[in-house]
């Protein structure tokens, strides 16, 4: 047991590995201590106030600043034309994206001016007395309608390609509303389809929605000292770091991106948002400049990408999949943001944990005068899967076959490739499906007017391994461990604190966590993708093996002819167990000093083979609906986290309840509108997250079978409750009133409308098929 | 951001409606919980804001010589909520007023705000106009004037009241014996889609007095026509015609367009919950 | 041009005296101008629940609450939930530390202020009631779940004795 910070007699303290142990975070979020980039406040600090398009697409033919330049407490009214010394254009998939609006604006809400005052009220007042000239163009807000021939041309000069791998050149001649087009195939479908008994086809939508991070953006940018240091709720520090650099010509090493803690991200706070537009302000102003968006502001930032999917599967009469393909049209905005990427996962998240001879997919990320559309969990996940599980209930039906047996038929086992050349599949999905139908109750009757389903999912997980960490021993033998993965509640400073701890064998109040500020933490990709416990994981594993492997050495330098061997918590030199600290002060001949530990992950060894690991899901639902008014209610859910091992089981446990219960948003009631330029419902009035009287009876339990690439087997978490749950939702909702619904959200006056007309058709109800689950 | 007002502080009505009357660009509050927020959104302008709050006779909750039940203007949604007189009087205002928006709107906002600002989503009107309930409304050199809630309600966002005029109370006639009261409300987003109140009489067996008002789908809270034909039916005989009654009623309500709800769907709301308000209002007559 | 407000109020049991002025909210001058930033403002529309402040034991939407109307209440934030001498975390903020009941904890102060007035009321409500009270606090993280267990365990360990009384 530990003794104190100095010393430690007999064994190392027991690994805070797998124990539910107090968040990191816990005390200062509970006292309202914790700063988030709101509390931030810099000495000379401005505010800034953003002029937004209200035309869909129109020419810019003139600004005029002058009024507002001189009213009270303004300091600077920029527009692009203040600009030149500044590299415009961002977008790390396409470079489309200007900071602000050049010569034409491309959605309503698109930044074409800012300005900057001593205070938010003064800004506001000055913002309104900007006048713009625009000259209205046709716009078109319909990703269908945006691929037809007459369609207004968002970019006539395509943009660059941005600093994203992984887009292969479109082939043949394309659209020029389209920004990008991902395929994914292998085999031969037409063969494949060809052989089969039984061909299903269909379309299914998902919608557009609202990640709704409860912060809204936020960020403080400030020149100096030939310096540029932003502040900003980001996800992903090291990206927006590269394109600031880019954008104000400065080396890497001038540009300090920090954040504080986050208020939610769920992927809205991926990639590069409003910090090159506070940092142009900065410029201009010559003091340090602070811009927070409301919510309504937000929602015109990003939003999620909606889906228009057909697909086709082809099965054997005794269910065999043989075959599946699609088609997904995908609305990606004004300008390409993250689009490219969400389009590209929705091919490889579509087809599911099942094996089949052969899959092609398709996709097109399409531009279209609305919002840009970016990353929302799951990326893809969440609407290819709506469209594979719904169509997998649907064929089980048509071949009568049960659609748990029918799952199970084609399940994938560990160590199959899904696809050739994929990391082997490293999920058992045949024992978590075993947990949730019993846990669910499958099978079991039901009263009328409810229903059971349960689907799977399985999602090519962890973006690129490219990390990096650093461990620091001190010369008490306490550690900092230093990473750039972002803590935006998903417990990230919790998590790499434990295996810190475990991997040194000191105790966890004895591990300090840096995290997220570019000028001191070193490189890290992004937080997303559910990568941190595998890639941070193991950087800090490694990192923390550097540290041992030091000490060693200078554990044989200080004692020559002893046997020195590395054990948790110090070294074994002879007999005794020296702790580390005394090592690190023998070595320098001082009271001070320390060891710094380097872990380096990229693409080799264990991280080699692509991806990371599966993110599989397994969810059941049993939903009751009301058929006077179609109003559907989740009345049970239970989710299976396979996460291979869990650091820490109560944070696991919360990703897929939190995962869930979100998606059960856009199963049900979440859906951004637009009626002509404008986005209806960007607000929250009119726009309904889900609440704690939503919240149903919720099992979600933890399957660890230690059979991922992370520390001690670890996988990720985060982003597998949301695939499964709105297919879920939707089938049981045909299990319990017969209606099939391949359009989310399944709001209630659909619901509804859907029952109308089945009555009407008079299709047998479900009260005649009692073997429904 | 609030735009930039004056704030003033009368201590009497008289005081205020001086104010009202002689300022420009003024409005009076008391919650703030809509005004505040349509002038944060820009559609309101105000330079003046008169404060009701310190004004006594505007507030308090009195049951009046007869009966009837006297909600000062500036009491919030809690006070009528957890108020023992009108959970004795008027139980089902207070098992309304437990479900207006959330709590904290509850806490501050006011039923006089709540209907003076005439948001088409009002759950206290549609209750309140089938009670046949009054407004008072003071000017300052005029004589206090009541009218019906119903009148008072014109359009959406629009009363009767003139610009320089105050509410100051809402008046409920006590019930007649044998009165039934029931409300039914439903929701897709933060307000009600559709709100339903049903007050009949049950006199020697037979509907009489019934009036059932539709809220929330129209402009204003409807008091449909389709309740006369209630008047003389035996409960029996009501428990047969609810399902036409239910359809008659929503045929007269106008929806309006913003959720942008099939309108056949919402007519179904609306049947549906004057069903079961009708249903709620029976029920109580077995108790 | 407005007049400034003299303000005297209450602030997590401290008197306060300052000049407001009449459009600045409860929210704005908890944070700008006492320092107390652990009250967050989203929605800014009273929909949220994440600007929630006890007035006089009750709970508001600071966002939209005129500081001029706090003259002579009791407001309480989260920074006043706790017992400022010694440290000690009240029940119900000690029940979300240990259910974990918040991830980004941006709703988090609302969330606590809320049921911290829902327990003076009610010290033990039933689950139905907690879940009741709360639908007006939005959460994007947690599901709820953690929250209103949290919630429950706090009001089974019984009233706070002490420290913070709203």
């Amino acid at each position: 047991m530990s003794t104190g910070p100095t010393g430690i007699t007999g064994t190392a303290p027991p690994s805070p590995v797998g124990e539910r142990v107090q968040r990191r975070d816990a005390h200062a979020k509970v006292t309202g201590t914790a700063i988030f980039t709101a509390d931030i406040v810099v000495p000379g600090m401005c505010h800034a106030q953003v002029v937004r398009s209200p035309y869909a697409h129109a020419r810019l033919r003139a600004i005029r600043t002058d009024r507002a330049r001189t009213m009270p407490g303004v300091v600077a009214v920029v527009t692009s034309e203040d600009l030149d010394d500044v590299e415009l254009l961002y977008g790390h998939a396409v470079r489309d994206h200007p900071i602000m609006a050049v010569d034409r604006v491309r959605f309503a809400g698109e930044p074409v001016a800012a300005v900057v005052a001593t205070d938010p009220v003064a800004a506001a007042a000055a913002a309104q007395a900007v006048e713009v000239d625009y000259e209205e163009l046709p716009y078109v807000t319909d990703p269908m309608e945006a691929l037809s021939d007459e369609a207004p041309v968002l970019h006539p000069i395509a943009g660059a390609m941005g600093q994203q791998r992984g887009f292969a050149e479109v082939e043949g001649p394309r659209h020029p509303n389209i920004s990008s087009t991902s395929r994914h195939a292998f085999g031969d479908v037409a063969a494949e389809l060809e052989r089969a008994d039984f061909v299903i086809e269909g379309e299914y939508e998902y919608p557009m929605v609202y990640a709704y991070a409860m912060e809204p953006y936020v960020a403080v940018a400030r020149f100096s000292d030939r310096t540029l240091t932003v502040w900003s709720a980001s996800q992903h520090p090291f990206l927006v770091q590269a394109d600031l650099a880019r954008c104000f010509g400065l080396p890497l090493s001038a540009v300090d991106v920090r954040v504080p803690y986050i208020g939610g991200g769920y992927g809205s706070k991926s990639y590069t948002k409003i910090e090159p537009l506070v940092a142009a302000l900065a410029l201009r102003a010559q003091r340090p400049v602070r811009l927070a968006l409301t919510v309504e502001e937000s929602i015109l930032t990003v939003r999620s990408v909606p889906a228009r999917m057909w697909i086709r599967s082809g099965f054997t009469r005794d269910g065999t999949l043989l075959a599946r393909e699609g088609r997904f049209w995908m609305n990606g905005g004004a300008y390409a943001e993250n689009s490219p990427r969400v389009a590209n996962k929705a091919t490889k998240r579509f087809a599911g944990p099942y094996r089949m001879r052969a899959l092609d997919v398709q996709s097109w990320a399409i531009y279209t005068n609305t919002a840009p559309g970016s990353s929302y969990r799951g990326l893809g996940g969440p609407q290819g899967t709506f469209a594979g599980e719904t169509q997998m209930d649907e064929a089980a039906e048509r071949l009568a076959i049960d659609p748990v047996e029918l799952r199970r038929l084609n399940l994938l086992r560990p160590g199959e490739r899904p696809w050739p050349g994929a990391r082997p599949f490293d999920a058992d999905l045949h024992a978590d499906l075993d947990i949730v139908v019993k846990r669910l109750g499958y099978g079991a009757p039901l009263p009328p007017g409810r229903g059971r389903a349960i689907c799977l999912s399985s999602a090519d997980a962890g973006a690129e391994p490219t990390s990096s960490a650093i461990v620091r021993l001190h010369a008490d033998g306490s550690v900092t461990a230093m990473c750039g993965s972002a803590e935006m509640g998903q417990g990230s400073t919790t998590v790499l604190a434990q295996i810190a701890a475990a991997e040194l064998g000191v105790s966890l109040d004895m591990v300090r966590l840096l995290n997220s500020d570019t000028s001191i933490v070193s490189y890290d990709r992004s937080t997303g993708a559910s990568r941190t416990t595998t890639i941070m994981g193991l950087a800090i594993q490694r990192a923390a093996a550097d540290v041992r492997e030091q000490l060693a050495a200078w554990a044989m330098e200080l004692h020559p002819d002893a046997t020195v061997e590395s054990e948790r918590g110090g070294m074994r030199i002879d007999d005794r167990l020296v702790p580390w600290g005394e090592i690190v002060r023998g070595w320098f001949g001082a009271p001070g000093g320390e060891v710094v530990g380097r872990g380096y992950v990229r693409a080799d060894g264990v991280t080699r083979e692509s991806p990371l690991f599966w993110e599989v899901g397994c969810l059941g639902v049993e939903v009751s609906v009301e058929r006077e008014t179609g109003k559907v209610r989740v009345e049970r859910i239970v989710t299976v986290g396979d996460v291979g091992r869990a650091i820490h089981p109560q944070l696991a446990e919360q990703q897929d309840i939190g995962g869930a219960i979100m998606g059960m948003g856009p199963a049900l009631h979440e859906e951004l509108r637009y009626v002509d330029q404008s986005m209806v419902n960007g607000n929250l009035w009119n726009y309904r997250v889900p609440r704690t009287t939503d919240l149903p009876e919720v099992d979600a339990v933890l399957a660890e079978r230690a059979d991922g690439i992370g520390p001690y087997g670890a996988k990720g978490s985060g982003e597998a409750s949301i695939n499964p749950i709105g297919p879920a939702i939707g089938n049981a909702v045909r299990n319990a009133v017969g209606i099939r619904l391949r359009r989310l959200p399944l709001t209630a006056d659909r619901v509804w409308i859907a029952l109308q007309e089945m009555v009407a058709d008079e299709r047998p109800s479900d009260t005649e098929d009692a073997a429904r689950p | 951001m609030i735009p930039v007002f004056e704030l003033h502080r009368p201590s009497d009505l008289d005081e205020a409606l001086s104010l009202m009357t002689g300022l420009d660009e003024v409005a009076c509050y008391a919650g703030g919980t809509e005004l505040i927020q349509v002038m944060k959104m820009g559609f309101a302008d105000a330079r003046h804001l008169i404060d009701l709050k310190p004004i006594a006779e505007l507030g308090g909750i009195d049951v009046l010589p007869g009966g009837a039940l006297r909600i000062g203007a500036t009491v919030t949604h809690r006070d009528i909520e957890h108020s023992a007189v009108v959970a004795e009087r008027l139980p089902t205002l207070v098992a309304l007023e437990h479900h207006v928006a959330n709590v904290r709107i509850r806490n501050v906002g006011t039923l006089g705000g709540n209907l003076c600002f005439a948001e088409p989503h009002s759950d206290p009107a549609t209750l309140l106009v089938a009670c046949e309930a009054t407004v008072t409304l003071a000017g300052e050199a005029a004589p206090r004037r009541t009218l019906s809630l119903e009148d008072f309600l014109v359009d959406a966002f629009t009363t009767d009241r003139a610009d320089a005029e105050i509410l100051t109370e809402v008046t409920i006639p006590a019930l007649a014996a044998d009165t039934r009261l029931s409300y039914r409300r439903f929701a897709l987003t933060e307000r009600p889609a559709v709100s339903v109140a049903c007050r009949v009489r049950v006199v020697d067996g037979r509907l009489a007095d019934a009036r059932i008002v539709v809220g929330a789908v129209g402009p204003k809270a409807v008091s449909c026509r389709a309740a006369a034909s209630l008047d003389g039916l035996s409960t029996d005989a009501l428990r047969k015609a609810i399902g036409d009654v239910a359809v008659a009623c929503a045929e007269e309500v106008e929806p309006l367009d913003e959720l942008d709800l099939d309108p056949a769907y919402l007519r179904n709301l609306v049947a549906v919950h004057v069903r079961r308000a009708l249903a709620d209002a029976l029920a109580e007559v077995a108790a | 041009m407005s007049s400034d407000i003299d303000l005297e109020f209450e602030v997590n049991r401290r008197p306060i005296r300052l000049d407001v002025r009449p459009n600045e909210t409860l929210a704005a001058v908890l944070r700008n101008r006492l320092a107390l930033t652990g009250t967050k403002v989203s929605c800014d529309a009273q929909v949220c629940g994440t600007c929630t402040v006890l007035v006089d034991g009750r709970p508001v939407s600071s966002c939209t609450f005129l500081a001029a109307d706090a003259r002579g209440r009791r407001v309480t934030s989260v920074e006043g939930l706790g017992d400022a001498e010694t440290g000690h975390l009240s029940h119900v903020q000690q029940a979300f530390v240990e259910r974990a009941a918040f991830q980004c904890g941006y709703c988090t102060p609302g969330f606590l202020v809320s049921a911290t007035a829902l327990l003076a009321e009610v010290p033990h409500p039933t689950r139905e009631q907690v879940v009741e009270y709360l639908e007006g606090n939005i959460c994007r993280c947690t599901g709820y779940e953690a929250i209103v267990s949290a919630v429950l365990d706090a009001a089974r360990v019984g009233t706070d004795d002490g420290a913070a009384t709203p």
